[in-house]
């Protein structure tokens, strides 16, 4: 429609623009990914070398960098878990911190757009107030904290334990986004539904809900991503192998870049980034809504 | 009565799960940090300190905050000149680079697909997990195996301007060490103007396209201004990332393993305030637990008069409430 | 509505894959595995278990730093079974590829920690009480620790105590390439008898950096000189040590500051990458991957390394066309002596930097664990981790073990023990390293002249180390 809006005023001068148009565009949104492209292409590549590559150009074409997917791996004499576990712990970091960010600000988001109380401005201000500390700081004591709660060693509770921390360092920013999806849906829209006779709650599940998925997609995604390359807590407290999660297993492989086996390594690392990779592609249409709401003024 | 009193409580019933989190992970740890500042904690007395906050081996001192302010420490002065470039540069990237690149995705590019594709790539820095970032980029920059030098000179620099070292020679090294978290910062910048722009209502745009303005007039005119409180936004939020972050500095400057990073990172001029910081924490053999939360201190300090800036300058309505297009 | 639950089901696409693939994988594992005999009941249930737990790190061929300590146990085992005493050690393993310390603290902290650790690091463990003091024990089992070469006490002793006993060690010599010497038109046993009149002096390093001028200048090589790309010791301490310098005051223990002989140490360096150009200027951050090609493949003259990395270079595939090394390869191209006095007059010299058998303050057993670390270290089992780790063994009777023996570069570098010297032993010591790294960086990089780079380290140290720094002139 807005071409054809456009039709009449086509002349030499809007070609000249349309042409600096995508040139910009191309310099601007383009040419800076190369390096991000040719990184993952190399991995790519190398992931599928026999040899130590130049460049990008894949010499010995192998699968044996792979072997990790269907057998253990031993590096020098010492033989890791099988990759599949340690993936699912990973995954089990990774979405219970996902979970427990998005119930916890969600309750607290919507307490936060929707209900009156004393302190809310307050406490909202806290809450932005908090992204000045910084996470170094967090780091030295919550050493000090976990040692002292003695949260080592402890199997499948030393990672709920981290899920803890980790979904506790989300909450402020995600309870943050969450709120603005609430801001944005209309109080009428509530109100028709319980004018229609739904229950508080069906008119809850049945209209907000739909409108802040994308705000709990969002949130997800961010959340996900923090457990899912969470290395030094599960490092430092997981004790048992059975418990290792991928970042761990990956620095294991990398050591002190000594020994390395650049090909494996190469291979493990897109093993370790595809899914999120994948995720993001398939979501981050979620992350345009981000503060947006679902309705359109 | 009761009926009133659970109308008064139910907030905080929705808020208890979250506000039990932040204390747990922030408020206890903060607390803890301001006393550690103020004692000698190190490996020599740690074990002691975990079983007994109070005990006798640790000791009060105001001493790490001395070596701060008096410049006893003599690296202070230059942590700080390389925290401020480091995060004066990448904000500009984060926020200004940002925009231009968001209008050029979501706007001049109006191919939906080619637009996801491109917002996708950007994501990618952010999404990698960072230490598969770091390692990337140790192979990029490095000058026999990686492509960087090559790129370059394709691009027609002159070899005589290219390092022999990425990793070690200022100013190359700092341009790095911005780049590196210019990308991964990039993209935080565009996910929030993209949002703010896709939700442009069409009509103003289209109207102005009916009146014959071009696309730069439009971007110019109508998307920036409209784009300024998102903009405040994440100059605010970002300023306050980037004083602590120092994640990829740390691994990709101390990938080669063998310790003494931190005497690299000096000498590559990349040592910012938060990685010094964490390097006397974690690095450094003695682990001076108690000088490096008197450093972080020092950051929170600079983050809280920062926050009350904003407050005060851009209005606390306004920062809630950040990318809301105001027409 | 419908577009959340289109996005929800794509998002989840990913999710399901990857927990297909997670079953698949379990499946296939399992088939795979040869099916695992369930264990047998224990044949007898009065058997007393004694669980030792020991954590070690280091590259994948240093397991033996743990595996060890299981052969020192079963060796035990044996003799308990045949006496009939009815306890059996049980030893858990883990191994590390690099610091723990922080894993190390936290397993302290929830009491658990392991009974034995293998580790550097020792002023920070014996001042934070992780360790205690084995002066009773060596002195209680001294006819089984006879053989231990006596300098290496001197690594483990730190404020008039014994804190560990030597795992291992290792010597950092100066690799060279046979194959261009012989370019350079040197004969055979010209070649063969450089180590010896290096031992002598008789070859200094100044005379090498104009045989690197010259192979640089026929265009043979690309570098004269590798060296390490962070501090780890060699060659800078080495050379420091060959001008003189002390690095730490036997008496009070501080850490003595020689400016002589840093400034010399550090005009060195500066000559080689800046004046003479033998030594690339930004060697420091070079990745080791690069290290390793250039002078496995020839493109460097000498590298100062350790003797670990001869038998790295036969398990990683360095070489551009022949992958790993056969060992032929290396006796035919490469050679290896002490670190060349700098100049006339001084001595040869060698660094070791030997690895720590510690009993950590948590252990219910200390004295077993102690009769554990002695075991592991004795000549048969010392020859195992020696050889295939390639590194050097701290016993003297190792040396006749057959297994030791076999090894043909073990046997020729054992003489470098002789001329060995230490890093010191200091909790401050970690923040000397970075001084000093800083300052060679800046030299070689034409910086900063030796004589800035000098007082910026000395501002740098005074501020950090205050009293437990002596500046000498």
């Amino acid at each position: 429609m807005r071409k054809k809006l456009k039709m009449p005023s086509i002349g030499g001068k809007t070609i000249i623009l349309n042409v600096v148009k995508y040139l910009l565009a191309i310099i601007i949104a383009v040419i800076p990914l190369i390096p991000v492209w040719s990184m993952l292409l190399w991995l790519a590549v190398q992931s599928f070398s026999g040899r130590v590559i130049l460049g990008i150009i894949p010499s010995e074409v192998t699968f044996k960098n792979w072997r990790f997917l269907w057998s253990p791996i031993k590096m020098g004499l010492k033989e890791y878990p099988n990759i599949w576990p340690v993936t699912l712990n990973t995954l089990f970091l990774a979405l219970g911190v996902t979970g427990l960010v998005v119930f916890v600000s969600t309750l607290g988001g919507y307490a936060l757009s929707r209900m009156e109380f004393k302190g809310r401005m307050e406490l909202m201000q806290f809450i932005i107030a908090l992204h000045a500390f910084p996470s170094i700081i967090l780091l030295i004591a919550l050493f000090v904290i976990l040692n002292n709660l003695g949260l080592y060693g402890k199997g499948y509770m030393t990672l709920v334990g981290i899920i803890l921390i980790k979904a506790g360092l989300e909450i402020p920013m995600a309870t943050w986004i969450i709120k603005g999806f609430f801001d944005a849906i209309p109080w009428d829209l509530e109100w028709a539904a319980l004018v229609d006779g739904c229950t508080r709650w069906k008119a809850w599940r049945t209209v907000i809900l739909p409108l802040v998925l994308p705000g709990i997609g969002a949130i997800s995604i961010f959340s996900f991503l923090s457990g899912w390359s969470e290395f030094l807590l599960v490092f430092t407290y997981v004790e048992d192998e059975a418990y290792y999660t991928l970042p761990v297993l990956i620095y294991h492989m990398i050591g002190e870049f000594k020994f390395i086996d650049w090909g494996m390594l190469a291979a493990l690392g897109l093993f370790f980034t595809i899914p999120t990779i994948i995720f993001f592609s398939t979501s981050q249409k979620l992350l345009l809504r981000i503060y947006v709401g679902g309705i359109k003024r | 009565m009761a009926l009133k009193i659970s109308r008064k409580m139910l907030p905080w019933i929705f808020l208890a799960p979250m506000l039990m989190m932040i204390i747990f992970s922030w408020i206890a740890p903060v607390l803890l940090t301001v006393y550690l500042g103020f004692t000698d904690l190190s490996s020599k007395n740690f074990l002691d300190f975990i079983r007994n906050f109070f005990t006798e081996n640790v000791h009060l001192t105001l001493e790490n905050f001395e070596k701060i302010f008096f410049a006893k420490d003599p690296y202070v002065v230059e942590a700080l000149t390389i925290t401020a470039i480091y995060v004066v540069s990448v904000l500009s990237i984060n926020a200004i680079f940002a925009l231009v690149l968001s209008i050029a995705i979501a706007y001049f590019v109006r191919n939906e697909i080619v637009s996801m594709l491109l917002r996708v790539s950007w994501l990618i820095p952010r999404i990698m997990p960072g230490i598969i970032y770091a390692l990337v980029w140790n192979w990029f920059i490095d000058p026999k195996y990686g492509l960087l030098n090559t790129l370059l000179k394709f691009a027609g620099v002159p070899e005589a301007l290219l390092p022999e070292s990425w990793l070690l020679s200022p100013p190359y090294s700092q341009i790095l060490m911005i780049v590196v978290n210019g990308y991964v910062g990039a993209s935080f910048g565009m996910i929030i103007y993209t949002a703010a722009i896709k939700s442009i209502p069409t009509d103003i745009i289209n109207a102005a396209l009916v009146d014959g303005a071009s696309d730069f007039q439009i971007a110019r005119h109508i998307i920036v201004p409209l784009l300024k409180w998102p903009m405040l936004f994440v100059i605010s939020w970002q300023t306050l990332s980037l004083l602590s972050s120092y994640e990829y500095i740390l691994m990709i400057w101390g990938s080669g393993g063998g310790g003494g990073y931190a005497g690299i990172a000096r000498a590559a001029k990349v040592m910012v305030w938060s990685l010094y910081s964490y390097s006397k924490a974690f690095a450094a053999e003695e682990h001076l637990y108690g000088y490096a939360s008197a450093l972080s201190l020092i950051l929170v300090i600079v983050g809280v008069v920062l926050i009350i800036t904003y407050f005060k300058i851009f209005g606390f309505r306004r920062l809630m409430e950040p990318s809301r297009i105001e027409v | 509505m419908a577009y959340s639950a289109q996005i929800k089901l794509s998002t989840v696409i990913p999710v399901i894959l990857l927990i297909v693939g997670i079953i698949i994988g379990f499946v296939a594992g399992y088939a795979m595995k040869p099916p695992v005999a369930t264990p047998a009941p224990t044949p007898t249930p009065a058997v007393k278990t004694i669980k030792v737990a020991v954590w070690g790190s280091g590259s994948p061929v240093d397991v033996t730093r743990v595996d060890n300590i299981e052969r020192a146990a079963s060796i035990l085992n044996r003799l308990f079974e045949a006496v009939g005493v009815d306890v059996k050690i049980e030893v858990e393993k883990q191994f590390f590829r690099g610091d723990y310390m922080e894993k190390l603290t936290a397993a302290f902290a929830a009491e658990e920690a392991p009974d034995i650790i293998a580790m550097k690091n020792l002023p920070v463990l014996a001042d934070g009480g992780y360790v205690i003091a084995l002066d009773d024990y060596v002195e209680k089992y001294s006819d089984l620790l006879e053989d231990v070469y006596p300098v290496l006490w001197k690594s483990v002793k730190y404020k008039g105590k014994i804190w560990a006993l030597p795992q291992d060690t290792e010597a950092r010599p100066l690799y060279f390439r046979k194959d261009v010497l012989r370019q350079l038109g040197w004969s055979e046993e010209e070649i063969e008898a450089l180590p010896e009149k290096i031992k002598n002096g008789e070859v200094t390093l100044l005379d090498l950096i104009e045989v690197a001028k010259e192979a640089m200048d026929k265009g043979l090589v690309e570098w004269g000189f590798y060296h390490r790309p962070n501090f780890g010791g060699t060659p800078f301490v080495i050379l420091y040590y060959q001008y003189g310098g002390v690095l730490q005051d036997p008496e009070t223990g501080k850490l003595v500051f020689d400016k002589s002989a840093m400034l010399k140490m550090l005009q060195l360096l500066h000559r080689m990458a800046q004046v003479d150009k033998v030594l690339p200027p930004t060697m420091i951050g070079t990745s080791w991957r690069e290290i390793h090609a250039g002078f496995v493949n020839g493109r460097v003259l000498f590298w100062f390394g350790g003797t670990w990395h001869w038998a790295e270079w036969q398990r990683v595939a360095y070489h551009g066309e022949l992958g790993e090394l056969p060992e032929e390869y290396e006796w035919e191209n490469i050679g290896f002596a002490l670190v060349p006095a700098p100049e006339p007059g001084l001595k040869p010299l060698t660094l070791s930097s030997p690895y720590l058998y510690y009993v950590t303050a948590q252990s219910e057993n200390p004295e077993l664990a102690f009769l554990l670390i002695t075991l592991a270290t004795s000549a048969p089992i010392d020859a195992i981790h020696a050889v295939d780790s390639g590194h050097l063994p701290v016993r003297s009777t190792t040396v006749d073990q057959p297994y030791y023996k076999q090894s043909k570069f073990h046997r020729e570098v054992a003489y470098m023990l002789e001329h060995t010297s230490f890093e010191p032993l200091h909790p401050k010591w970690g923040a000397y390293k970075d001084a000093w790294i800083t300052a060679i960086t800046k030299v070689e990089k034409g910086e900063l002249t030796p004589e800035e780079a000098l007082q910026e380290m000395i501002t740098t140290l005074q501020a950090e180390l205050g009293d437990e720094l002596v500046i000498r002139e």
